[in-house]
């Protein structure tokens, strides 16, 4: 916009106001209003405030005008501003506003006098017929519509809108505004399926992840984006439902409830057994076949959004499958699917408005993306059309004019960015049954029940072998799961878990000693809590914040008797002197005391002073004789050897330590603090036999010991070895499970280069028939691998065909996926 | 120090009991801190002091009440866990008495709702009861003696049998049976039968490259199949052409000449058909 444009717009709009006091405020319109001041930063408000706080306010508010308004912006994120607060009745009669809006609101006035209550679609009319106001252009970007197109629409909506009583009359304010009515000719026809009154009934499938069979839904979902249509039969209920009805699919549970699909009824409805397995045998249950338009894993409309939308809750909520939708209710489902459709096919375009933009920001983490410059000063659009002479004369200098009937509207061809939340490639930590992608449950299934069985014998060491990012972690995280699910259906106790990432303690001076430290803290954790006390862990193995938390603990052992002691003596000590003092006071009332002193002259005088012998008249009189008992004696001979008295204290402080400090070191201890010297004192069987101990306790319930390493191949060169060193030598103890995870390819890399000279040399025999191309160079490190690791799971890397169906699944996820670390 | 029964006992302790005797001990314990903590009326400061009455009762009562809700835990835990552990008795039973009755079926062909129906009074929701048969079904798969020994024919003549190897292998053998198990291919068509995976997971112990080349083109493995039907030609002149050696050659240069190779490929049963099936189940990670 040309300089003195603006400051044409600046003069006109300075001292312009709304005084809306004479009429009533729907509470969505006050709240919208509240959020359009908030979004004007003080300044006059324009249209695009009034209709992004129309968009904001469609979130949290049930406004049927609102939501219609906000379903033009599909490509919005929702939920991500505040709204403002509910404007106040003081501030109505003294809203500024730029001149175009407030000439929109004086014509507006004429309509607003039959029905002095403002709706949300008088809020958004009178915004979008501000003629001149280039905010208007924004909107209509971010619509992806021109101008015209979107008050054609909004048009169509609020006539035909039965819902809203036909309150105003619409056509007469479009021409009010100089803009021409769509289809002047004759009546607005509404859209068809507005209009169309329902022949057939529609009903509410259900599926519930929790009770189906992991992954059957997920197959269902592909074969119908390969093939783009699917016919699926399904339990139906006994609801009247027939052929030629239409469904929609409700997903049940606890995590991502809402509307999944929507089809048709293709069979008639026949009997079979129920679904259910578990159900007894004579159960059973109406099936139909069912004609998928759409069928996705994850909601289209969230459960929230659909009862905030249709202000319907128990319906939504109902598990069992064919209930019928009442026929309002219905239609308003099908607006809103159509909408969510809508927006979902649109999701990858977003617009450029600054609400946007903001959205986009927040939604990748609260970074800002480098953002767009506004759109109304900088996005090239073509050429619209030069005013139209016929227009009023307030309106003679906007930028834009609607064309005469059948002039081709200006296209927006600016291209939309695409959607900007990134994915993070955190394992799955939970919820596998939903996220599982790959079926990687199979596997987890088959690993946790060879580890969980009786007979698997122990200990036992295997590794789960796959490049960098094939989900080993996801696997592991499965697998334990497992481990401790399992034993507890039979009502054993679950497996002990124990986690090392080799990686994240790549820095700690030995490798060995960071991972037996993590056992033993482990296994302490599980250990009784009168093993604990009695066998506590050394000292050396503890995080230095428990180490911390244990000097305090045991600083308080040994001061707090030590106090009570000395303040059992003192007051004992204080008695023995009451008593001595009151018996004083009986027999020598006044004590005389002498004081002589000598003055320059080497003269000398005496003076004699009198005082009461008393004693404190504070503490308890004695009332019977004293008689001095052995301690007593003790105590008054310690009475002027306080320096002893201390000592004592000191000493008893010292051996309380001490002994505390004997208590908590161990050969593990020493292990933990100094592999070398234990090495070279041969403590490392007494660390290993220490360790297997705290395993035995931990374990006192029959269950195992599993350890997870995840990340060897990451550390430093040939450290990975001294994991697999400290496995081989301390974790050999019946109960122990170790899985190694990882590219094992490189630990042999390492293992080969680690003992390169005997490598050169020696090629032991693997047993088997070993090939030119089997005797590779690494054949040795492979050996070695097979030596510690008694079987590798080599994790399938998933077909090409699943890759591409997970892509497709990440692009419609609303939300990354994942779960604790990477 | 015992070791610890490895996964077959379980926790031993009866839950009233144990409520019983941990709430004689907390009583008594908090008794106990009642008494020592009264100690401190001993110091002259503190005698007949209110603050010793509040700790008293504070902290024995504190005592008392925690260890109660503690004792409680744990006899609800326990409680739940012996009642998991009849659970998975009755499951086991029934599992037995199917067996028994078709002693021919497979175990992965038998359903969660027969077993339901067998339990006819077994208290058992839905989802516990569909874990333990599943948890069953697994071990009795690996169990089976029958696989073990097909698989171990197998090893004897193409393998050479050190009690390493062999063992390596049925752990293999079993983890690849699970999961065709829960993948379903061992009662959908076509059916994966145990004989089926051994014989291909040996191929890929004994013949790694040639086993990778099939993973990549599973057809292959027909061809290979239907060649191998005839014997090696004899050394004449000019020399016959040899179509399985051809193949071989194409697929697995360093086999060539192997006639151990042509006489596995050559056994029954035939793998061409379930190729497919096991080379998406993960046959790779057997290489």
């Amino acid at each position: 916009m040309a300089k003195g444009e603006e400051e044409e717009q600046k003069e006109v709009s300075q001292g312009l106001f709304f005084d809306l006091s004479q009429f009533d405020l729907e509470v969505h319109v006050r709240e919208a209003l509240g959020t359009a001041l908030l979004l004007s930063e003080g300044n006059p408000l324009n249209a695009g405030h009034l209709l992004n706080s129309a968009i904001i306010a469609s979130y949290k508010t049930s406004s049927s005008a609102f939501s219609k308004w906000a379903s033009f912006f599909p490509g919005l994120g929702r939920n991500y501003f505040s709204t403002g607060k509910p404007i106040s009745r003081s501030e109505i009669n003294s809203l500024p506003v730029n001149s175009f809006l407030a000439a929109s609101f004086e014509t507006a006035k004429a309509f607003f006098r039959e029905n002095v209550e403002i709706w949300g679609r008088d809020y958004i009319t009178l915004a979008l017929l501000a003629i001149g106001d280039v905010s208007l252009n924004e909107i209509a970007f971010a619509a992806n519509l021109s101008l015209q197109s979107l008050r054609d629409e909004w048009f169509r909506f609020v006539s035909s809108d039965k819902t809203s009583g036909n309150h105003r009359p619409w056509a007469q304010w479009w021409r009010a505004q100089g803009l021409q009515v769509p289809d002047e000719s004759g009546d607005v026809s509404p859209p068809a399926d507005l209009e169309e009154e329902r022949q057939s009934a529609t009903y509410l499938l259900t599926w519930n992840p929790k009770r189906h069979p992991a992954g059957y839904l997920s197959k269902k979902v592909a074969q119908f984006e390969e093939q783009g249509e699917l016919i699926m039969r399904w339990s139906v209920g006994d609801h009247g439902i027939k052929r030629g009805d239409r469904v929609f699919f409700m997903r049940h549970g606890d995590s991502q409830p809402g509307l999944i699909g929507a089809g048709d009824i293709a069979s008639d409805i026949v009997k079979g057994p129920h679904w259910d397995e578990t159900k007894p045998a004579n159960w059973v249950s109406y099936y139909a076949e069912v004609r998928w338009e759409v069928l996705q894993e994850l909601p289209l409309i969230p459960l929230p959004e659909l009862v905030q939308q249709t202000g319907e809750e128990k319906l939504w909520t109902e598990t069992g499958s064919g209930l019928p939708i009442p026929q309002k209710l219905a239609q308003k489902l099908e607006i809103l699917w159509k909408e969510s459709s809508l927006s979902n096919a649109q999701k990858n375009l977003s617009s450029s408005t600054s609400v946007n933009q903001a959205a986009a920001a927040v939604a990748v983490g609260g970074s800002i993306t480098p953002q767009r410059p506004e759109f109304s000063h900088t996005v090239e659009l073509p050429e619209v059309a030069p005013p139209q002479s016929q227009q009023p004369a307030a309106t003679s200098s906007e930028q834009e004019q609607p064309k005469p009937t059948g002039a081709p509207e200006p296209a927006i061809t600016a291209p939309r960015p695409p959607d900007a939340w990134m994915l993070s490639d955190r394992p799955l930590e939970d919820r596998f049954a939903e996220q599982d992608r790959f079926q990687f449950r199979d596997y987890a299934s088959a690993l946790a029940t060879i580890l969980d069985h009786e007979k698997t014998e122990t200990p036992f060491t295997m590794a789960i072998n796959a490049p960098w990012g094939a989900g080993k972690t996801t696997l592991a995280n499965m697998i334990a799961e497992q481990l401790q699910q399992r034993p507890k259906d039979r009502g054993h106790a679950p497996h002990i878990i124990c986690w090392f990432n080799a990686w994240m303690h790549d820095d700690a001076p030995n490798l060995a000693t960071a991972f037996v430290s993590e056992v033993g803290r482990t296994a302490d954790l599980h250990r009784t809590g009168f093993r604990r006390i009695v066998n506590p862990l050394p000292s050396a193995l503890l995080e230095p914040s428990s180490r911390n938390w244990r000097r305090i603990i045991l600083g308080t052992l040994i001061l707090l008797p030590t106090i009570l002691v000395w303040l059992w003596v003192g007051s004992h000590l204080q008695r023995v002197e009451q008593y001595k003092k009151y018996e004083a006071s009986k027999s020598e009332p006044y004590q005389i005391t002498t004081t002589v002193t000598k003055d320059a002259l080497g003269k000398t005088t005496s003076s004699e002073a009198k005082t009461q012998n008393k004693f404190d008249p504070k503490l308890p009189v004695p009332t019977e004789p004293f008689v001095p008992n052995k301690v007593d004696r003790f105590l008054e001979n310690f009475q002027s050897r306080m320096i002893l008295l201390g000592a004592f204290f000191t000493a008893l402080a010292g051996l309380l330590g001490l002994l505390a400090k004997v208590f908590t070191s161990t050969p593990l201890g020493g292990f933990v603090q100094s592999p070398d010297k234990a090495a070279e004192a041969g403590a490392i069987q007494s660390a290993e036999k220490q360790l297997k101990k705290l395993i035995s306790q931990a374990t006192w319930r029959g269950n195992r010991f599993v350890v997870f390493v995840d990340d060897i191949e990451r550390c430093k060169l040939l450290r990975s070895i001294d994991v697999l060193d400290a496995v081989n030598q301390l974790m050999d103890h019946k109960g122990v499970v170790v899985v190694l995870l990882g590219d094992m390819s490189a630990v042999a890399a390492a293992a080969q280069l680690k003992y390169k000279d005997l490598a050169e040399i020696f090629v032991p025999s693997a047993g088997i028939a070993l090939t030119a191309s089997d005797r590779g160079k690494e054949a040795f490190g492979r050996l070695y691998l097979q030596k510690i690791v008694q079987f590798q799971f080599d994790l399938p890397i998933p077909p090409t065909t699943k890759i591409r169906e997970y892509l497709k699944q990440l692009a419609a996820t609303p939300q990354p996926e994942g779960g604790r670390n990477g | 120090m015992a070791e610890p029964k490895q996964n077959a006992a379980p926790d031993p302790r009866n839950p009233y009991w144990q409520l019983f005797s941990l709430i004689i001990s907390i009583v008594v314990l908090s008794a106990v801190w009642f008494y020592l903590i009264g100690l401190l009326d001993y110091i002259e400061l503190l005698r007949d002091s209110s603050i010793v009455k509040v700790l008293q009762y504070g902290i024995a009562g504190l005592f008392l009440a925690l260890g109660t809700y503690g004792a409680f835990l744990q006899f609800f835990e326990l409680r739940a866990a012996a009642q998991a552990r009849q659970a998975n008795q009755k499951v086991a039973e029934a599992f037995n008495q199917i067996k028994n009755r078709t002693p021919d079926k497979n175990v992965a062909e038998i359903s969660t709702r027969e077993v339901a129906a067998s339990l006819k009074d077994a208290k058992i929701g839905d989802e516990q009861l569909g874990r333990l048969v599943e948890q069953r079904k697994q071990q009795l798969l690996i169990d089976d003696e029958y696989f073990r020994e097909e698989l171990s024919s197998l090893i004897v003549d193409y393998l050479q049998p050190l009690p390493r190897n062999t063992k390596r292998l049925l752990n293999r053998f079993r983890v690849n049976l699970l999961i065709a198990h829960s993948r379903g291919l061992l009662i959908s068509e076509p059916k994966v039968t145990a004989q089926q995976i051994g014989k291909w997971l040996v191929l890929m112990e004994r013949w790694p490259q040639l086993g990778r080349s099939l993973s990549a083109a599973p057809e292959k493995m027909k061809v290979l199949e239907e060649q191998a039907v005839h014997p090696a030609p004899t050394k004449s002149s000019p020399p016959q052409p040899d179509p399985f050696m051809e193949s071989i050659t194409a697929l697995a240069p360093p086999y060539l000449g192997d006639e151990d190779l042509r006489k596995f490929i050559h056994s029954q049963p035939g793998v061409a058909v379930v190729v497919p099936r096991l080379v998406h189940y993960g046959a790779a990670e057997l290489a």
